[in-house]
């Protein structure tokens, strides 16, 4: 769905001295389909290469190369994908459903769909009741809800979320699990970032790991509990660290 | 183009229900008790102090919101992340630049109209009569809003809040300023000094010529040449300004 190839990033973080580098050569591929976790400890690089997968922040060197499933070019490359940002913020003034509407608008959803949609993904992610009020008044996991009602509401065939589930309660996590569960079996592909390990062993099907701004593996959750046998994902990443 | 109207539209839908149209009735009351008091203490003319005094607190309130508002309208979206969600749809920078200008332009324009109807009650009220230069004085007032709101995006997209909010001040001074220095510099043989005026005269724009309270103090008509030329002049310099600012907007990594 998407390929990744030799992506480096540097940050100036100082004005004098040394920049920072976030990414180092970084390639892989995110096969369609699947759902396909992204590990990495915190500062790994996942949310520097998720916001230039996004367009947010330029690479210095390297390129995103999108499926032509998705689209000849940008734009219509972002009408196929739903995005949800690490603590997402919103605005507070207007309600859920102006939010939502917003978004939909944007992405040129018609008002029948929209409504439809709405309810469907709000009464899914139990969000439904506080549509009409403003969103200043929602907790942290209710606007992670609304996230994911506003991120799935074009019916996107790639979602990509940043750190979807560090907001949730443990029935919100299980929820959202469930949600990507059958995401998958309707054949989207979705790309979500996480450093909980079992998260990506319980729901993914493919890995992708970074480390220090570096690539540590890519492949197959079944071909890497596979090769080390009787280890759990943890143990195996947690050597993988060890030894780069 | 839907892309900028649907932008501007929850732009504008946002901060209506902000606490500014609050702010706008807080000064709105303000200024009809001063206009009161000022035209309470003239001998003879009170209505052309009420006007006075009302196109200038409607002209000063509409600077003080495009400052600090159109400073906050594209750092906030950037500081607090909003916008990742809303460029992560099928829209062009640019046309989120010009949505959320346009959406505060309104709230603009909505401070100008709220503050313009209360001026002329009380104008009215006191037998003044209707010019339509009174109509040309405050859409120049709601043009040099929009512009100075303009130059306080440009600012916020390149530099932080604070140093935003004082250059975008020092832009509106020396803007009414620098005709004069202009003037009066003519006589000085300081050449570096000469030049750097010189340069700031053709950078700012002459704010000056924006306005036009004095024609309806003084009850004169407008030239429509010079309404042309102004209309004109602060286009270009629109366009200018919006298109450095697409530029830069374009390129900045929004990390």
């Amino acid at each position: 769905m998407i390929q990744i190839k030799n992506i480096s990033k540097k940050f100036k973080t100082e004005l004098i001295g040394q920049p920072f580098l976030a990414l180092n050569q970084v390639s892989f591929s995110i096969p369609e389909n699947q759902v396909v976790g992204f590990l990495g400890a915190n500062g790994a690089g996942k949310t520097t290469l998720i916001k230039i997968i996004m367009g947010f922040i330029f690479a210095d060197a390297g390129d995103v190369i999108f499926n032509s499933r998705l689209g000849s070019n940008k734009f219509e490359v972002l009408k196929n994908i739903g995005y949800l940002p690490e603590r997402p913020y919103y605005y507070p003034s207007l309600t859920g459903l102006e939010f939502i509407s917003y978004l939909s608008e944007l992405s040129k959803v018609d008002k029948i769909t929209l409504n439809k949609r709405v309810k469907i993904l709000s009464e899914q992610f139990k969000i439904d009741f506080a549509l009409k009020r403003k969103i200043r008044t929602y907790s942290k996991g209710m606007l992670q809800r609304l996230g994911f009602v506003a991120t799935l509401i074009h019916d996107p065939q790639l979602i990509i979320y940043d750190e979807p589930l560090s907001g949730l309660d443990p029935v919100g996590r299980k929820e959202l699990k469930n949600s990507l569960i059958e995401l998958s079996s309707l054949k989207k592909t979705i790309f979500f970032s996480t450093h909980v390990i079992s998260d990506v062993e319980e729901i993914c099907q493919y890995a992708v790991c970074l480390n220090n701004g570096k690539l540590l593996f890519e492949g197959t959750v079944q071909s890497l509990l596979q090769k080390h046998m009787g280890e759990n994902l943890e143990n195996i990443i947690y050597n993988y660290q060890d030894k780069n | 183009m839907l892309n900028i109207f649907i932008v501007a539209k929850y732009t504008y839908r946002e901060l209506l229900k902000s606490k500014i149209l609050l702010n706008v009735v807080i000064v709105g009351v303000f200024l009809s008790l001063l206009s009161f008091v000022a035209a309470e203490f003239t001998f003879g003319v009170p209505e052309r102090v009420a006007i006075d005094f009302g196109l200038g607190i409607s002209s000063v309130s509409s600077i003080i919101i495009a400052i600090f508002m159109g400073v906050g309208l594209m750092k906030n979206e950037m500081e607090s992340r909003t916008l990742y969600m809303v460029l992560a749809k099928p829209i062009k920078r640019y046309e989120f630049l010009l949505g959320k200008f346009f959406g505060l332009q309104l709230i603009l324009f909505l401070n100008v109209f709220i503050m313009s109807v209360l001026t002329l009650f009380y104008y009215f009220f006191l037998g003044g009569i209707f010019s339509k230069v009174i109509i040309y004085a405050v859409f120049y007032i709601f043009l040099e809003a929009s512009l100075i709101l303009l130059v306080a995006i440009f600012f916020s997209l390149i530099s932080n809040a604070v140093l935003s909010v004082i250059f975008t001040l020092s832009f509106y001074v020396s803007s009414y300023a620098i005709a004069e220095v202009q003037n009066m510099i003519q006589a000085e043989s300081n050449i570096i000094l000469s030049f750097v005026v010189k340069l700031l005269y053709y950078v700012l724009p002459d704010l000056g010529k924006l306005n036009v309270k004095q024609f309806v103090i003084y009850q004169q008509d407008l030239p429509m040449d010079f309404f042309i030329k102004t209309l004109s002049y602060s286009f270009i310099y629109f366009l200018i300004l919006l298109i450095i600012s697409s530029m830069i907007f374009e390129k900045k990594n929004l990390d």
